[in-house]
C-alpha cells in the first residue's frame, strides 16, 4: 500500500483527537481524544518504518514506546481524575474553575 | 553497550537510586522522614553534584551508540540543575511539614523529574528526548497532585496532566513526522537530511507540531494558559522546580534542536518564533499586572522570561546561544532567591495573596530586601543578575539585525517593573497586618542569603560564568 | 601615592556603592550611628572630589587617573574609567551635595539604615555615570542611579494632601520610576545600536567610547539615533513635555532625596546628552539641534510660568528646576564652546543652588508643616537666618550679578545669541519670568507682618546651619571667582567642539 494512506488515516484520527481535547468537557472524554492523537502518531511511526527508514525498525520501536508511555499516562491521569470526582462528584471539567486569571 | 557508557552514565544512575533509597527509608522507618529525608536528598545530590564534577569534566564525546552527549554543555546543564534540585529539597523542609506532604514520595518523585531533565539535556536522539521529557513531565503532574487536601492542587493537576499529555501528544506527532521525513532518529541523521530536502510543506507542519509542543511545555503565549493555574495550585516548591528546573531543561534541549538540528531550515521557523517572542514577553508581562497572588503573578512573569528566552534561540548565533545560557543561569539564581524568601513568608502567613505582604519589612526585613533584590533582577535593574544577563542577550538579539526586537523586550522589562514595584510597595510602604515578627529557619535563611550572593555575583561579575558557557556552546552546537 | 591615584576613580565609585553593603548589618533603630557612618564616607568622597578638582586646576594631566579592567570582554565590555575637566566638577558637585544632604537628613524614623543604603547606592551610581567612558557602564551606573528613587521616596517621603486633589508618596515615586525608567529603554535600544553598527564599522566588539568616536557612524544612522538619547536622556533632565514626574516627585520626596534628585541626579541625563548623543552622533546633534532648541526654550518659559502659578513652596522650587535645567539644555543645543561652558557651568550652579533651595524648604516644612505660600508670613523674624539663605539661593536663581547663576546664564546667553538670537532673547524673557515669581515667593514668605501662628518658630542651630553654609560659599565663590572652574571646565570641551565642528 501506498504511504500516503496511512498518512491520511493518521492525519484524520489526529484531527479527531485535536477536536475532541478542544470540545469535550468530561475528563475522561478528553484522555480518550488524547489517546487517538497517540494512536494516530503509533499508526505514522510504523507506516513510515516500512516505508522510509532503511534499517526498518526505528518505526516500530517509537510505536512501542509510545504505547508504554501512553499506558503509564493514563494510569495517572485517571489517578487524577478519580480524585477530581471525589471532590465535585462529577469530572467535568468546566467545574473545576477554582482558579482563574 | 559498553562499561565506559555507563561510567559515564552514572550520576543519572546515581540519582535514580538515590530515589528508590529515600523511598525504601520512608518505607520502612516512616517515624524518620520529614526533616530527615529533605537533608539526605539534597545532601546526595550534592555529593553526586561534586562526584559528576569530578567524573564528567573534560569529557567531550557520547555514549550509547550516539544517543547520549557528553560534552561540557550538557555538563554545564547537569551541574545547574543538580544544584536547582539541591535548592528546592532545602527549601521544601519547612513546607512539606506545614502542608502534611508524605516526604518519602515527595523527594524520591523529585529526584526522579531530575534524572529527566539530565537525560533531556544531553539527548541526541528524538525518542531519548521524548521519553526525558515524558519521566520529566510525568513527576511533576504527580508533585503538583501532592497535596492531596488542597482543593487547588487538585484542580492544577488535572488541568496540568490533561494539557501536557495533549501536548505530548503533539509534540509526538511533529517528531514522527520528522522521524517520516528523514528515516532516522538521530539529530545529526536530521540534520543532513532537512539540508537536502527541498520540499518544505510537511517539514513546516512537523515543525509547527514540534513549536506547539515545546510552546506548551515551556508556556509560551499562545500555549500559556496552564502555567497560572499550576503555578498557583502546586506547592511552592514543585512551582519552583517547573519555573526554573523544566523550563532550564527543556531550553537546553529547544537549543541545540533549533540551533543545530533545525538550522538548514532556520528560514522557516525564525520569522514565526520571533513574533511569538514578542507577542509572548509583553503579554506575558501586561498580564501579571492584574494579578492579586503573587504566585500567579511569578507565573506570568515567567512567561514573560520565557519570551526572553525565545530571543536566544531565534539568534541563532553562538553569542545568542551563550546569552540564553547566561540568562538562564541568572533567571535560575534570582527566581530560587524569589521563591526561597516567599516560602519564608508563606510557612508563617500561608497565603499567597499580594495584600498579605502587607509590612513584611518590618515582619522579617531579611525576606523583604531579598524578595526586593530578586524583583529587580528579574525587571532587569543593575546590581543583580538580571542587568547584566539581559544585556547579554538583548545585545545578542542586536547584533542578528533584531534590534526591533531587543527594542520590545526592553519596554517589557519596564512593564514588569511596574507590578514588580507594586509588590515592593506593599512590603516596605503599606502597614503590617499583624506586628509580630516572621522567624525561619537557620537552613532557609543561610540559603536565602547565598542565593542573594550568587544573584549579584552574576550580576557584578559574570566573566566566570561566561567562559565556562563559552567553552560549552563552543563544544557542542556552534563549533 | 601612586597606586591611590591609579585608584582614585574606582575608590571615589565604590566607597558609597560597596560601603553601603555593610549598613544592611547595622541596627534598624540606631539613626546617630547609622548618620555618621554615612557622613564619614561622604566626607571621604568629599576630600577625593576636593583632591580630583586641585588636579585638574593645577596643570597636570588628568591621564594618571585612567584605569581599564578587562570585564567581559568577549562583548567588548571593560571597566574603563577616566576624568576630564568637566567631569572633575560635576564630580565634586555631586560630593559636595552628598555630603551636605547627608548632614540635612537628621530626623530619620523608620529603619535609617536602609534609607542609608539606597540614598549611598544612588551616589555610587551618579559618580559611576560621570567617569565611565564605556558604553555599558554608562548605563549599569545610569540604571543604579535611577533604581533606588522608587523606595527612597514611597518609604521616606511624604504625601501632600491638596485642597482639591491629594498627591501620594507612592504616585511621585511611581511616576517618578517608570517615566526615568521609560527613558532608559530609548538608552539602552540606542547603546545596543550604537555597538553593533560600531562592531560592524570598526570590526570588533566594544564598548569603549574613547573607541566608538572613530566608527564613522554614518550620518543616516546618526539621524535616526540621536533622538533616542535626547530622549531618553532628556526625560531625566526634565525636558518637555516629559518634565511632568520631576515636580511631583520632588514634592514627594524627603529633603535630602529632593537634593540629590535635582541637585545632581538630573544633571546625569543632560550628562548623558553631551557624552553620548553629542560625543558620538554630532551630526544627528546638529540636524536635531533646532528641534533641541526649541523644546528647551519651551521648557525655560513654561517651567517659569507654571512655578509662577505655585502654590506649594516645593512645587515652585520643581518647576524652577525644570525651567532651569532648560537652560542646561539650551547651553548644549548652541553646539558651541560657550554654550558648553555655561550648560556645564550651569549644571554646577543649579545643583548647588536647588540643593540649597530644598534643604530649606525641608527645614521650614519640618518647623511649620506646611507648604502653602498663602499661609506661611513674615517668617524672616522668626528665622533671619533661613530667610537671608533663601534669598542667597533665590537671587543666584534669578541670575543676580556676583553669584554663580549669573556667569553661568551669561555664558548659556552668549552662546545662544552666536548660534540664535530669536531663542536667546526668549530665554532672556525665562530669566525675567524668573525674578518675578522668586521675588514674590520671598517678599511672600519671609518678609511682611508676621502671622500669629509662626510665633514660636526657631531659626537654624549651629549644627543645622553648616550644610546650609557648605552650599551658600559654593555659590558666593563660583560667582566671585569663576574662573578657576571655567578654566577647569573649558580644558575639557575641547574633544566635544572638535567633534561638532568637524563634520
Amino acid at each position: 500500500m501506498e504511504l500516503i494512506y496511512f498518512e491520511l488515516l493518521s492525519a484524520v484520527l489526529f484531527s479527531i483527537g485535536v477536536y475532541g481535547v478542544l470540545a469535550r468537557r468530561h475528563a475522561v472524554l478528553v484522555l480518550m481524544s488524547i489517546e487517538l492523537i497517540l494512536n494516530a502518531v503509533t499508526i505514522n511511526a510504523v507506516a513510515y518504518a516500512t516505508h522510509i527508514d532503511a534499517s526498518g525498525i526505528t518505526g516500530q520501536i517509537i510505536a512501542i514506546f509510545v504505547i508504554t508511555i501512553a499506558a503509564a499516562e493514563f494510569g495517572l491521569a485517571l489517578a487524577i481524575i478519580l480524585r477530581l470526582y471525589s471532590q465535585q462528584s462529577n469530572a467535568n471539567l468546566d467545574e473545576a474553575n477554582r482558579m482563574k486569571w | 553497550m559498553n562499561t565506559e557508557s555507563i561510567r559515564l552514565l552514572s550520576p543519572e544512575l546515581l540519582i535514580a537510586s538515590l530515589a528508590i533509597v529515600v523511598f525504601s527509608i520512608d518505607l520502612f522507618k516512616p517515624s524518620k522522614s520529614s526533616d530527615f529525608l529533605g537533608r539526605l536528598t539534597s545532601l546526595g545530590v550534592f555529593i553526586i553534584m561534586i562526584f559528576s564534577l569530578w567524573l564528567l569534566s573534560g569529557k567531550e564525546t557520547e555514549i550509547f551508540e550516539g544517543i547520549l552527549a557528553i560534552n561540557s554543555y550538557t555538563t554545564f546543564f547537569k551541574i545547574l540543575l543538580m544544584a536547582i534540585v539541591i535548592g528546592i529539597s532545602l527549601i521544601s523542609i519547612t513546607y512539606t511539614k506545614s502542608y502534611n506532604i508524605n516526604t518519602g514520595e515527595y523527594y524520591a518523585i523529585i529526584l526522579l523529574s531530575l534524572v529527566g531533565m539530565m537525560l533531556l539535556v544531553s539527548a541526541r536522539e528524538l525518542i531519548t528526548a521524548y521519553i526525558s521529557i515524558e519521566l520529566m513531565s510525568f513527576s511533576l503532574y504527580v508533585l503538583v497532585a501532592i497535596a492531596k487536601k488542597d482543593l487547588k492542587s487538585n484542580e492544577a493537576a488535572i488541568k496540568y496532566i490533561l494539557l501536557g499529555a495533549f501536548s505530548s501528544g503533539l509534540l509526538l506527532y511533529g517528531l514522527v513526522l520528522i522521524y517520516g521525513i528523514s528515516g532516522t532518529t538521530s539529530f545529526s541523521g536530521i540534520e543532513t537530511a532537512l539540508s537536502s530536502i527541498d520540499s518544505n510543506l510537511r517539514i513546516l507542519l512537523a515543525l509547527s507540531m514540534i513549536g506547539a509542543g515545546f510552546g506548551f511545555k515551556l508556556a509560551i503565549i499562545p500555549f500559556h494558559m496552564w502555567a497560572p493555574d499550576v503555578y498557583e495550585g502546586a506547592p511552592l516548591p514543585i512551582t519552583a522546580l517547573i519555573a526554573i528546573g523544566s523550563k532550564i531543561a527543556i531550553f537546553a534541549l529547544v537549543l541545540t534542536l533549533f540551533s543545530q538540528t533545525f538550522l538548514p531550515k532556520i528560514e522557516l521557523w525564525k520569522p514565526t518564533i520571533s513574533i511569538i517572542a514578542a507577542i509572548t514577553m509583553v503579554s506575558g508581562n501586561i498580564l501579571a499586572i492584574v494579578q492579586s497572588n503573587i504566585k500567579r503573578m511569578l507565573a506570568y512573569s515567567s512567561i514573560g522570561q520565557s519570551g526572553y528566552m525565545l530571543m536566544g534561540i531565534i539568534c541563532a548565533s553562538s553569542l545568542g546561544s551563550s546569552g540564553l545560557i547566561l540568562h538562564m543561569t541568572g533567571y535560575a539564581a534570582t527566581s530560587m532567591l524569589v521563591f526561597s524568601s516567599i516560602i519564608i513568608i508563606h510557612n508563617n502567613v500561608l497565603s499567597d495573596q499580594i495584600q498579605d505582604y502587607a509590612g513584611i519589612a518590618k515582619r522579617n526585613p531579611l525576606a523583604a530586601i531579598c524578595i526586593t533584590a530578586s524583583l529587580f533582577s528579574l525587571a532587569g535593574l543593575p546590581f543583580f543578575a538580571g542587568f547584566t544577563t539581559k544585556f547579554y542577550l538583548f545585545a545578542a538579539t542586536a547584533k542578528e539585525d533584531m534590534l526591533w526586537l531587543a527594542g520590545i523586550a526592553a519596554t517589557a522589562s519596564v512593564i514588569s517593573l511596574y507590578y514588580y514595584l507594586r509588590v515592593i510597595k506593599e512590603m516596605y510602604v503599606s502597614d503590617p497586618i499583624s506586628s509580630t515578627k516572621i522567624y525561619t529557619t537557620k537552613t532557609l535563611s543561610t540559603f536565602v542569603l547565598i542565593m542573594l550572593a550568587a544573584t549579584i555575583f552574576i550580576g557584578l561579575y559574570p566573566e566566570p560564568i561566561v567562559d565556562i558557557i563559552d567553552t560549552a556552546v563552543a563544544s557542542y552546537i556552534f563549533n | 601615592m601612586e597606586f591611590l591615584d591609579n585608584n582614585i576613580l574606582l575608590l571615589i565609585i565604590l566607597l558609597p556603592s560597596v560601603g553601603s553593603l555593610f549598613l544592611l548589618f547595622f541596627k534598624d533603630n540606631d539613626p546617630i550611628y547609622t548618620r555618621n557612618y554615612a557622613m564619614v564616607i561622604a566626607f571621604i568622597g568629599l576630600i577625593l572630589g576636593i583632591y580630583l578638582f586641585s588636579v585638574a586646576l593645577s596643570d597636570k594631566t588628568l591621564e594618571v587617573f585612567s584605569t581599564s579592567i578587562a570585564w567581559l570582554p568577549s562583548l567588548g565590555i571593560n571597566l574603563n574609567l577616566s576624568v576630564s575637566g568637566p567631569t572633575s566638577t560635576l564630580v565634586l558637585l555631586n560630593a559636595v551635595i552628598f555630603f551636605s544632604s547627608v548632614l540635612v537628613s537628621r530626623n530619620l524614623e523608620i529603619r535609617p539604615n536602609h534609607f542609608f543604603f539606597w540614598l549611598m547606592l544612588l551616589v555610587g551610581g551618579v559618580y559611576g555615570v560621570f567617569l565611565s567612558q564605556d558604553l555599558f557602564f554608562f548605563f549599569f551606573f545610569y540604571e543604579l542611579a535611577v533604581v533606588p528613587m522608587y523606595l527612597l521616596i514611597a518609604v521616606w517621603g511624604s504625601s501632600s494632601d491638596f485642597v482639591s486633589f491629594i498627591r501620594t508618596k507612592e504616585y511621585g515615586a511611581m511616576k517618578l520610576t517608570l517615566y526615568l525608567v521609560a527613558g532608559s529603554i530609548l538608552v539602552w535600544v540606542g547603546i545596543l545600536a550604537l555597538w553593533v553598527e560600531g562592531a560592524e564599522n570598526l570590526g570588533k566588539f566594544t564598548m569603549d567610547m574613547n573607541i566608538l568616536i572613530n566608527a564613522n557612524y554614518d550620518r543616516d544612522f546618526q539621524l535616526i539615533f540621536f533622538p533616542f538619547f535626547m530622549i531618553g536622556f532628556g526625560i531625566l533632565a526634565g525636558l518637555w513635555p516629559f518634565h511632568t514626574w520631576s515636580p511631583d516627585g520632588h514634592v514627594a520626596a524627603p529633603t535630602a532625596v529632593s537634593m540629590l534628585h535635582a541637585g545632581v541626579l538630573m544633571k546625569l541625563g543632560a550628562f548623558g546628552i553631551l557624552q553620548i548623543g553629542i560625543l558620538l552622533l554630532p551630526e544627528g546633534a546638529i540636524y536635531w539641534a533646532p528641534l533641541f532648541m526649541g523644546l528647551g526654550i519651551v521648557n525655560v518659559l513654561y517651567g517659569s510660568v507654571s512655578a509662577l502659578a505655585q502654590q506649594d513652596l516645593k512645587y515652585v522650587i520643581g518647576y524652577s528646576s525644570v525651567s532651569h535645567m532648560g537652560y542646561v539644555l539650551l547651553g548644549l543645543a548652541a553646539l558651541n564652546p560657550t554654550g558648553f561652558n555655561g550648560a556645564i557651568l550651569q549644571m554646577v550652579s543649579h545643583g548647588i543652588m536647588t540643593a540649597l533651595f530644598f534643604a530649606l524648604v525641608g527645614f521650614i516644612y519640618g518647623q511649620t508643616h506646611t507648604r502653602d505660600i498663602q499661609v506661611l508670613e513674615g517668617l524672616a523674624k522668626r528665622m533671619p537666618l533661613a530667610a537671608g539663605f533663601f534669598t542667597v539661593a533665590g537671587l543666584t536663581s534669578l541670575g543676580l550679578p556676583g553669584l554663580s547663576g549669573f556667569v553661568a546664564e551669561l555664558l548659556i546667553f552668549i552662546g545662544l545669541f552666536q548660534s540664535s538670537p530669536l531663542i536667546a532673547i526668549l530665554a532672556i524673557i525665562g530669566a525675567a519670568i524668573t525674578a518675578i515669581y522668586i521675588l514674590r515667593l520671598v517678599s511672600k514668605v519671609f518678609f511682611g507682618p508676621v502671622d500669629v501662628q509662626w510665633e514660636n518658630l526657631r531659626d537654624f542651630s549651629k549644627i543645622e546651619t553648616l550644610p546650609i553654609l557648605i552650599l551658600t560659599l559654593c555659590i558666593v565663590v563660583i560667582g566671585l571667582f569663576p574662573w578657576p572652574m571655567m578654566t577647569v571646565i573649558n580644558s575639557g570641551i575641547e574633544q566635544f567642539i572638535i567633534r561638532v565642528s568637524g563634520v
